[in-house]
């Protein structure tokens, strides 16, 4: 039985998506055998007023605090995530074994159906804590986003006012330089996560026929040829990246290579764009801009992690477009029962 | 040979580094070196109107850059090249042409002030035949010193603005009565993004060369040879120069800047105006490979002449009329092979006459 995908919050944003986002649904078939787990989403519709924000009342938190529980929401998604894989595990087995049993009344079935009731409601429970743990981790991140951009500008406008020669100088320009490198980091999870909450969920339903599988096989294609278009546009940014220093390194080296091997030319102290190519106006900055800048070889990591995220992601959907064309084709298959109980 | 005559033979070279105060912890150091090796036919190794002389040309090349930086407001760079050419199969007619050495040795001071930047740097530029009494006229040993100072401030994010000023002479080792001069001058440029790939600049720059050697010729009627007269007035230029430039980044690189130079001189026949075009395009190619264009074109005008005068005397750039053509490929992260093409159509010893050369050149560069 494949691990159920749990449903991200709606509120994310879905723009990036060609084709699947934007699909219908696939009707589920509300059956006899299958109401328990069709009832979940509804379940979890119920209780979504409850997914209440943290941070409306962390505003007055300091970095550390911010930081502290966000290492706690963290621990407590990867919590929840074990025990909502374990649940489905049990609900998958309960459920078998209900659909084995047929339509038997006896007292071994009426327990099935209770547990199968119990068990779902327990996962109902945990995708409501963890669509709201999330919401938390998202809130939280991005308030402790703006804490960091009041801090870094309060930081800048300091460092405006101080002389350098003042002792507190030198520890303020490094302290923020860090405050913005770990914004920096922070906008990039944030980015990541937001692109992670624009794919939905297609699990597989008990009623679901071959059709519908191959149509949800579908979706995740959509999903993996989404995520490629994203990491090629990502390959395509580094690239651009990397051949405009190359260039502008080929360029500079000619030209020194012809003033030294060349005549006398007199020197100046520095020539603007004339003398060195590479050269950028915002050289030279004040502390502020300089500090804000990101360099190159920054924006390749950030870029480069970015990918990174990616590549996982599109391999997970492709393991799930292989593992539902293979349910499809072998759904009604003795093997496959027999291989599925196994597996359970 | 440097003597007390020039005004910039005390200037102190290696400058700002009393200037360096205590260093934060992040500080980091760059060093970057690059060995060129090539070997070149050259047609007209002394550049010359007639009677050309052709020769193969070994060089070899070093390049070490040295940058301490503190990430925050301070920056010291220390730059050697140094240089070594040889001679090979010189003809038509045999002729023992000396070994060459290059040594050119630079150092910058940067410290950032809020929103400015303050830049001192100097060099010194060695080129000296190894046999003493060998020069050729276009290509004489020579010695220069320079020193100067850069105000940069930024007035926004993608705008910056900057002063500067230079002081810089040159010595000759044997054409330097007619040749050495001592130059000051100062230029005030702007710098801006104009999108991401694209940067743009202006400057006006205003320069003075005084020749120790040369003396003032008063008009046409006035003898040529008056010029080596030691009891006249020196001859001193004074020019100004506008120019303008962009540059665009991408896999395509492509720099182009114009310029336009007026030159009045207190001696007569030295008066000029040039029009000076300078492109430089790179293209990346497939496996590795990257084709480049440097060109150089200027059209110059004297308003004057002077009649019987043996040459121009002109120590302008003498890459008036450059084409070079480099093909490059990249073997690895650390190596390169090249082949060049260069044709110079440059301004001779003779006046008006343009003497032409055409080099071939193959090479490799390694940066370890």
């Amino acid at each position: 039985m494949p691990p159920r995908f749990q449903r991200l919050p709606s509120a994310a944003p879905r723009p990036r998506l060609r084709v699947s986002p934007f699909r219908p649904r696939p009707p589920a078939r509300v059956g006899a055998r299958s109401w328990p787990r069709a009832l979940a989403p509804l379940a979890l519709l119920l209780l979504s007023p409850a997914l209440a924000p943290i941070a409306a009342h962390a505003q007055s938190l300091t970095i550390p605090e911010y930081r502290e529980l966000i290492l706690s929401s963290e621990g407590t998604l990867a919590r929840l995530e074990r025990d909502l894989q374990a649940a489905n595990a049990r609900l998958d087995r309960l459920v078998a074994e209900k659909q084995a049993a047929g339509s038997s009344r006896g007292a071994r079935s009426r327990e099935l159906a209770a547990e199968i009731v119990e068990v779902s409601q327990r996962v109902a429970d945990l995708e409501r804590q963890r669509r709201a743990a999330l919401a938390d981790q998202a809130a939280l991140r991005e308030a402790l986003n703006q804490r960091y951009t009041q801090l870094i500008d309060v930081n800048l406008a300091r460092l405006d006012s101080l002389p350098q020669s003042d002792s507190a100088y030198g520890p303020l320009l490094l302290e923020t330089g860090r405050i913005i490198g770990a914004r920096d980091s922070l906008q990039l999870q944030i980015r990541i996560q937001q692109t992670l909450g624009s794919f939905r969920d297609f699990p597989i339903l008990d009623s679901d026929g071959p059709a519908e599988i191959r149509e949800k096989a579908g979706f995740y294609r959509d999903y993996v040829h989404d995520v490629a278009q994203r990491i090629a546009a990502i390959d395509r940014e580094i690239g651009t990246i990397r051949e405009r220093d190359r260039v502008a390194s080929r360029m500079k080296e000619l030209q020194e290579d012809l003033a030294f091997q060349g005549e006398d030319v007199a020197k100046r102290p520095t020539d603007a764009s004339g003398g060195d190519i590479r050269e950028d106006p915002a050289r030279g900055a004040p502390i502020g801009i300089d500090l804000l800048n990101q360099s190159p070889e920054r924006r390749i990591a950030d870029l480069e992690e970015e990918k990174r995220s990616l590549q996982l992601l599109r391999g997970r959907f492709e393991a799930r477009v292989r593992e539902y064309e293979d349910r499809a084709r072998t759904i009604y298959t003795p093997q496959a029962t027999q291989s599925g109980e196994e597996n359970r | 040979m440097i003597d007390s005559r020039r005004p910039l033979r005390s200037v102190v070279l290696l400058v700002g580094l009393s200037a360096a105060g205590a260093a934060p912890a992040a500080a980091q150091v760059h060093w970057e070196n690059d060995v060129h090796m090539s070997y070149e036919y050259d047609d007209n190794v002394a550049e010359t109107v007639v009677d050309e002389v052709h020769a193969r040309v070994a060089r070899i090349s070093l390049r070490s850059d040295l940058v301490w930086d503190d990430s925050t407001t301070q920056q010291l760079s220390l730059l050697y090249q140094g240089g070594f050419k040889s001679y090979f199969d010189v003809g038509p007619q045999p002729l023992d042409i000396s070994n060459q050495w290059l040594n050119e040795g630079q150092a910058g001071y940067s410290r950032r002030f809020g929103e400015n930047q303050l830049r001192v740097s100097g060099g010194i530029k060695d080129r000296t035949w190894a046999d003493e009494d060998f020069f050729f006229v276009n290509e004489d040993g020579f010695t220069r010193l320079w020193a100067g100072a850069t105000y940069r401030r930024t007035l926004s994010p993608s705008l910056t603005a900057e002063a500067d000023m230079v002081f810089s002479g040159i010595d000759f080792d044997h054409v330097d009565e007619f040749f050495g001069y001592g130059e000051q001058a100062g230029r005030l440029g702007a710098a801006k993004r104009l999108s991401e790939q694209v940067v743009g600049d202006v400057y006006y720059s205003i320069e003075q060369r005084t020749y120790d050697g040369r003396a003032k010729l008063r008009g046409p009627d006035d003898d040529p040879a008056n010029i080596s007269a030691p009891d006249r007035p020196r001859q001193i230029d004074l020019s100004n120069e506008v120019g303008i430039g962009v540059a665009v980044l991408g896999g395509f690189g492509f720099q182009a800047r114009y310029r336009f130079r007026l030159n009045d001189s207190n001696s007569f026949g030295f008066d000029y105006y040039s029009h000076i075009l300078n492109i430089q395009i790179a293209q990346q190619l497939p496996w590795r490979m990257f084709v480049q264009f440097y060109g150089n074109v200027e059209l110059r005008k004297f308003s004057e002449t002077v009649a019987g005068l043996a040459g121009t005397l002109d120590v302008e750039d003498t890459d008036n009329n450059v084409v070079v053509l480099r093909l490059l490929k990249e073997i690895n992260g650390h190596m390169d092979v090249e082949a060049r093409y260069g044709y110079y159509r440059n301004q001779s010893i003779d006046l008006n006459a343009f003497y032409n050369k055409h080099t071939y050149s193959l090479g490799f560069r390694v940066r370890p």
